[in-house]
């Protein structure tokens, strides 16, 4: 399998505070891969410099074979899509569904914008009742899978999900999380997946990077961090915090 | 009646069109639960209403002069009596209503643009772009508004367009700081990262994404303002530097009734009390707009 995201040596800093320190590793396509972390070890960074959002980091970054600048070309982004964590501030309040929609369908005038629509809110289990609704007329989960269809409606071969589950009740949390899954196995998507919650990883990933205060300490398969096969006391404490708070990672 | 109800209410609306006016319906709902609100969108009504039909209202010529009826009381025949020149008061008001909303739609249609691109514009790109956008904007803030409004008037002649270009050069830096205030609490939000990441270009996220958001509080900070536009207006015209006789404007008529004020009070009372009720009205309704619109 090649690889679809190779990161080396990458830093970034928010002023004085040094928050990704010289971060590695390789994603393989169709794989997924999980960052898992406490809030503010620069997990979300990660994805942010990823995505091109954040233009200020040094290091190397190769996505689907291509070396990437801080400016991303327009082709980038039909390959590349992220879910965000918080559903409530994703979604513009003042655009309805249909066109939070047609706006990426627009910008790469791909055209037949109904089809695209239509189609894109049935991959992701919401009948056409749904389109015309402004997102305060949606619940959390919902508007969780209106981001998901917005990122892929331009049909990225790669998927950046930020705790895509944090900000949803505990029982809609595996809706979506079965919902992406699905979407992985059906379009052979390539996830990377940033959560705190080793459970959620657990449930999608089948390699976990660990991070503590912006390094990666620990990079593990799921089988490993199963079985308990793991180095560093760190990721000990993590699962087993994640246990105490989830039952067993084996349940999910 | 019933069918409209649904339809207008329906959870799961089927069309663009249906959406926008659920939306507009619920807004309507909310106004309608204000009292005071409504007064002000019932006196903002009759305004437009009187402007409209200002001809029909009228007893009588609003510019026909007859000195042998000069300085008469109100009466059955002249309802709000006469002025110095026998020209009927009341037919005046009702004529003045279409100067006032010229002026009003006038400094309202060249101010909102020009504050909400300036704003967004600053508030959105931010750093230098910022800086020096508004640096300027704080120099038109820094003088009060009648004042610099006279200097304009002063350099480009009075004249109701030329007041209502001053007011406009005047009236426009607060929206320019609304806008960007807005524009700086939503640049960073997520859902302008993701039409980011959808490769939007910075154009596209201003006009279609960021302005959007600002229109509302621009349009409460409009009708507020429209108040203060009013008492601009009237004000240069009480100075002779706004309309200009014999237009019926109900600045220039205060002016006119200055002299007689203590025997013939009915000159100046009557207009000043048309600005007074129409800047209530445009006020009331802004406060209402503010809590219709801004509720998400």
């Amino acid at each position: 399998m090649s690889d679809a995201i190779t990161v080396s040596g990458l830093n970034v800093s928010f002023g004085t505070s040094h928050v990704v320190k010289d971060v590695g590793f390789t994603v393989r396509t169709g794989e997924s891969y999980g960052i898992v972390g406490e809030s503010g070890s620069g997990k979300s960074t990660i994805l942010r410099a990823l995505s091109g959002l954040n233009r200020d980091w040094s290091g190397a970054i190769t996505i689907g074979g291509a070396r990437q600048q801080a400016k991303r070309p327009p082709a980038f982004y039909r390959q590349v899509q992220m879910v965000f964590q918080d559903p409530y501030g994703s979604l513009h309040p003042r655009m309805t569904v249909d066109a939070t929609l047609a706006e990426p369908v627009a910008i790469h005038a791909l055209g037949d914008v109904d089809r695209r629509i239509d189609r894109a809110l049935a991959d992701v289990g919401l009948d056409g009742g749904f389109r015309f609704r402004y997102p305060h007329q949606l619940s959390g989960g919902q508007r969780q899978r209106v981001a998901i269809a917005r990122a892929l409606i331009l049909e990225p071969s790669i998927l950046l999900l930020d705790e895509p589950t944090s900000a949803l009740d505990v029982s809609i949390q595996a809706e979506v999380l079965n919902l992406l899954s699905d979407l992985k196995a059906a379009r052979g998507l390539t996830l990377v997946l940033v959560s705190h919650n080793l459970a959620v990883v657990g449930h999608l990933c089948g390699r976990v990077a660990v991070m503590k205060d912006g390094r990666i300490v620990e990079e593990a398969s799921l089988e490993a961090i199963r079985s308990g096969d793991i180095r560093e006391a760190y990721t000990r404490d993590l699962l087993a915090a994640s246990r105490r708070a989830h039952g067993a990672i084996s349940a999910a | 009646m019933s069918n409209l109800y649904a339809y207008l209410t329906s959870e799961a609306p089927v069309s663009r069109g249906q959406a926008r006016l659920a939306q507009a319906y619920r807004r309507w709902l909310a106004l309608k639960a204000n009292p005071l609100a409504l007064v002000g969108l019932a006196i903002v009504v009759l305004l437009l209403l009187a402007a409209a039909l200002a001809p029909v209202i009228a007893t009588h010529d609003p510019l026909a002069q007859n000195l042998d009826q000069r300085l008469l009381a109100p009466s059955a025949k002249h309802w709000f009596g006469t002025d110095a020149l026998g020209r009927d008061i009341f037919s005046r008001i009702v004529h003045g209503t279409r100067v006032t909303l010229v002026i009003v739609l006038l400094v309202v249609i060249s101010v909102g643009p020009i504050g909400l691109l300036i704003g967004t514009v600053a508030g959105y790109f931010g750093g230098w772009v910022d800086r020096v956008l508004m640096r300027i904007t704080d120099i038109f803030l820094a003088f009060p508004r009648l004042v610099l409004a006279l200097a304009f008037v002063a350099v480009l002649g009075p004249g109701i367009e030329n007041a209502c270009i001053a007011i406009a050069l005047t009236a426009w830096p607060p929206y320019a700081r609304v806008a960007r205030a807005e524009t700086m609490v939503v640049r960073n939000s997520d859902y302008i990262a993701a039409v980011r990441l959808q490769g939007a270009s910075n154009t596209r996220i201003v006009l279609k994404h960021i302005m959007p958001v600002c229109i509302p509080s621009l349009i409460v900070r409009t009708t507020l303002d429209m108040a203060g536009i009013i008492l601009t207006a009237a004000g240069l015209g009480f100075l002779g530097l706004g309309a200009q006789p014999p237009m019926p404007e109900w600045g220039a008529m205060i002016a006119n009734g200055r002299e007689y004020i203590f025997d013939q009070w009915w000159v100046a009372t009557f207009p000043g009390l048309a600005i007074c009720l129409v800047a209530l009205g445009f006020n009331l309704l802004g406060d209402g707009l503010r809590d219709v619109l801004d509720a998400r």
